[in-house]
């Protein structure tokens, strides 16, 4: 609502600002599906929660870094 | 996941999350229609952090501005609030805030400005402090005046968006009166209506808040005859009456926050300690 009480150009510029944070947490969820193979839909990926994404993050790296000790061919 | 055994989406999906936390609400369930509240026994209800789709909601804009993005995430983060426009204003703070400490941790980081200096500081709030501050005031909901107890109740979400809309449009008329093409005189006509509109706006916002009138003779609920008393009754009365909802109302704000300024900032001219109210915008509330 306080959005509301700022000059029309502030208000177009913080729309904007939301518009790409959107893209960008679409982004996340959209790599995050790709790394986890297969096995997690985007449909799943829209229920969970921030925490459940770091987690989930931090799996795609430890599994990343895994494969660059190993020399596993990662795709 | 489920799907891909199944081959159709889980309706059962939406519960998957767990609450993070228990919350009680300052309004203790009260004020709530029937069916707008799913009472537990204990009076703790239970909160789970944003999906990915709440956040998104939280990033539109129009949504954002209507009220109805507020009220899509609370119902998925509070499933016990079953109607969100419904909620009675004082516990507002303490659900976003709960809901924001479920998604994202207990603490938040706001940006203040130094006085004087105009330095900006980066600033850590405890969130389960200010729960914790919120949660235990009590709402007093009489006021005896003259021969009368006035028996009053917050706003809704509802009515609390609606006013603010509607304030916001009268405003936006007299900031810009001074720029349109009239004469004095239209701009007097014109200033004058919004005048009124606002006028009647906190008599209705008074009319909406007040529950019920009792004497020692009858007691009345009838929301015509208490309009009717409201529009006939004098300034005092008023007065006293919006008084007694304002101090509720400043019951359940959030405690300014208290620093402590350095001994480099105390050469520089800031006072040695100052306050700054805390206000929670989309750019730091939900990140």
């Amino acid at each position: 609502m306080r959005v509301l009480s700022l000059p029309y150009e502030q208000i177009l510029k913080e729309a904007k600002n939301l518009d790409n944070e959107v893209k960008q947490i679409k982004l996340n969820l959209l790599k995050l599906c790709w790394h986890m193979r297969g096995s997690v839909t985007m449909d799943d990926m829209f229920v969970t929660s921030h925490e459940d994404r770091e987690i989930m993050s931090k799996i795609v790296e430890d599994n990343i870094e895994t494969t660059k000790k190993t020399g596993l061919p990662f795709f | 996941m489920s799907e891909m055994q199944s081959g159709t989406p889980n309706p059962l999906k939406k519960y998957f999350r767990q609450p993070k936390i228990y919350i009680p609400l300052p309004s203790k369930g009260n004020f709530y229609p029937q069916g707008a509240l799913d009472k537990t026994e204990n009076g703790q209800y239970p909160v789970y952090p944003m999906t990915a789709r709440d956040e998104i909601m939280m990033k539109t804009p129009d949504a954002l501005v209507n009220g109805e993005t507020t009220v899509q995430v609370i119902q998925s983060c509070m499933p016990n609030i079953k109607d969100a426009w419904k909620i009675p204003v004082i516990d507002l703070d303490v659900i976003l805030i709960a809901i924001r400490l479920a998604t994202y941790g207990e603490t938040m980081d706001i940006e203040l400005e130094t006085p004087v200096t105009k330095e900006k500081k980066s600033y850590e709030l405890n969130l389960s402090g200010m729960l914790d501050q919120l949660s235990t005031v009590n709402y007093n909901n009489q006021v005896q005046i003259d021969e009368f107890k006035v028996f009053i109740k917050p706003l809704t979400y509802q009515e609390f968006t609606k006013t603010t809309l509607k304030t916001y449009e009268e405003q936006k008329i007299f900031k810009t009166l001074n720029n349109i093409n009239l004469s004095e005189e239209e701009k007097l006509v014109t200033f004058n209506d919004s005048f009124k509109k606002l006028t009647d706006l906190a008599i209705v916002t008074l009319e909406h808040s007040i529950l019920r009138i009792e004497t020692d003779e009858f007691s009345v609920t009838d929301q015509n005859h208490i309009k009717e008393f409201v529009d006939n009754s004098d300034k005092d009365f008023f007065k006293k009456v919006l008084n007694h909802i304002e101090a509720e109302k400043d019951k359940f704000t959030i405690q300014p926050l208290k620093v402590e300024s350095t001994k480099e900032e105390i050469e520089a001219g800031v006072p040695a300690s100052y306050e700054i109210p805390i206000t929670f915008d989309q750019s730091n509330f939900f990140v």
